[in-house]
């Protein structure tokens, strides 16, 4: 079957900033994302927030270029302030057209 | 008898559970409830609280409610004030810290609210019902005014995210579908919810305390985070607003369950909604600051010795 590339985008962040977040991927140009509640630890080891809930996980499908805009606006405004990890996989998908 | 006040008030169930799962989890035994439980409580807890005081607001009239909105009107505004001051002057806190906590200080905490309802039903002392009310307005406008204080140093945009998720959050909206419920059916035709609203409060409030007491175990082992001044401002802020809050309440013309309520609005810290707005607008605050002050200090001080104590005053001012 013919597939296109396109970029999926992860996005591991505080539960607190879930739709602060998802506003900003949508302004970048995201059409869609999925979003699931997840568990972990990092560098920062942010366990502040537990009554908020666990932290969330992102995923986007997008184009080169909304993938770069996401991660440039991630280091405007995320990382280094909030406890986020990002990061980005080249992806096969049908429909090319609905990222 | 402020000494067998606080034996009274110690011997309750959410009490004793608190205070069992908190020191069970000091000693590292692991009674965690299963994580899906606690959203199940706290929606229950919420909606039964709102209920309740929708149920007494249709049989209030307008004249009945006026005055206590603007004395909570007018404690939402002080008390983040006052924490703000104290934490600056006395705490020796930047401006972030000193607004983020006063955020905290600012806006109340629902369980405490709760335990207190529980501690005046025991004791057959009644309470004007509309008071659950009162809770979501002081919920928000303390975080409001202490956001305030910090705007300068607030992060851009933080503002009106942080607000919306105050407003839009989960705890002030189970709170005001419970009160709509409440108010539109009326008492009679609640009947039939009862066994579900009222007869299970009382043990889902238990089991509510036993996550929250392994959850401010937790904080209390950062406790060093906080230091000194901060521990003791925990403590102090709590009976200043706290005082605040019932001579303003008996200013109002509340019965004493009514002042003894809106004392402990006043002296009870957030550790739901205040975090997730103070996280949003001031990422910079310290969360291990804030979150072990009004949740591992401030909580269980209101819950064993605030409550009582805030009964107490209530009783000698009405």
């Amino acid at each position: 079957m013919q597939t296109s590339i396109r970029q999926l985008v992860t996005i591991i962040s505080e539960a607190v900033v879930e739709q602060k977040l998802i506003d900003d991927i949508k302004s970048c140009g995201a059409k869609g994302y999925s979003v699931s509640h997840v568990r972990g630890e990092g560098v920062t080891g942010n366990r502040s927030l537990d009554l908020n809930g666990p932290s969330v996980r992102l995923e986007t499908v997008v184009t080169d270029k909304v993938a770069e805009k996401i991660l440039e606006m991630l280091s405007a405004k995320y990382f280094g302030i909030f406890a986020t990890v990002a990061w980005i996989t080249p992806t096969h998908v049908v429909r090319p057209d609905h990222f | 008898m402020i000494a067998s006040a606080l034996i009274d008030n110690l011997l309750t169930a959410p009490v004793i559970a608190f205070l069992v799962a908190l020191l069970a989890t000091l000693m590292r035994s692991d009674i965690r409830l299963p994580e899906s439980l606690y959203p199940i409580l706290s929606t229950f807890l919420l909606l039964a609280i709102g209920i309740k005081g929708g149920r007494s607001l249709s049989a209030s009239s307008p004249s009945d409610i006026w005055k206590p909105l603007i004395a909570s009107l007018i404690l939402g505004v002080i008390t983040p004030i006052i924490a703000f001051g104290l934490l600056r002057l006395l705490g020796k806190l930047d401006v972030i810290n000193a607004a983020a906590l006063a955020a905290h200080y600012g806006s109340v905490s629902a369980v405490t609210f709760t335990v207190l309802l529980a501690s005046l039903d025991s004791r057959n002392i009644s309470y004007e019902g509309y008071v659950a009310g009162l809770l979501a307005v002081l919920e928000i406008i303390g975080i409001v005014v202490a956001l305030f204080l910090a705007r300068g140093a607030s992060h851009e945009s933080g503002w009106k995210t942080a607000l919306s998720e105050v407003v839009r959050g989960r705890s002030i909206s189970l709170l005001v579908i419970g009160l709509i419920i409440g108010a539109v059916v009326g008492d009679e035709r609640l009947a039939p919810t009862d066994p579900v609203f009222v007869g299970l409060f009382a043990g889902a409030l238990t089991l509510f305390l036993i996550e929250l007491g392994v959850i401010a175990a937790e904080r209390l082992r950062d406790i060093k985070i906080a230091g000194v001044r901060v521990i003791v401002l925990a403590l102090f802020i709590p009976l200043i607003n706290g005082g605040l809050g019932a001579l303003i309440g008996a200013a109002a013309g509340l019965s004493t369950g009514g002042v003894a309520v809106m004392a402990t609005l006043a002296g009870s810290a957030s550790y739901i909604a205040a975090p997730a707005a103070v996280r949003i607008a001031l990422p910079q605050a310290s969360p291990g600051l804030y979150v072990t002050a009004s949740l591992g200090i401030t909580f269980p001080f209101n819950l064993t010795i605030g409550i009582p104590t805030y009964i107490a005053m209530a009783q000698a001012l009405t």
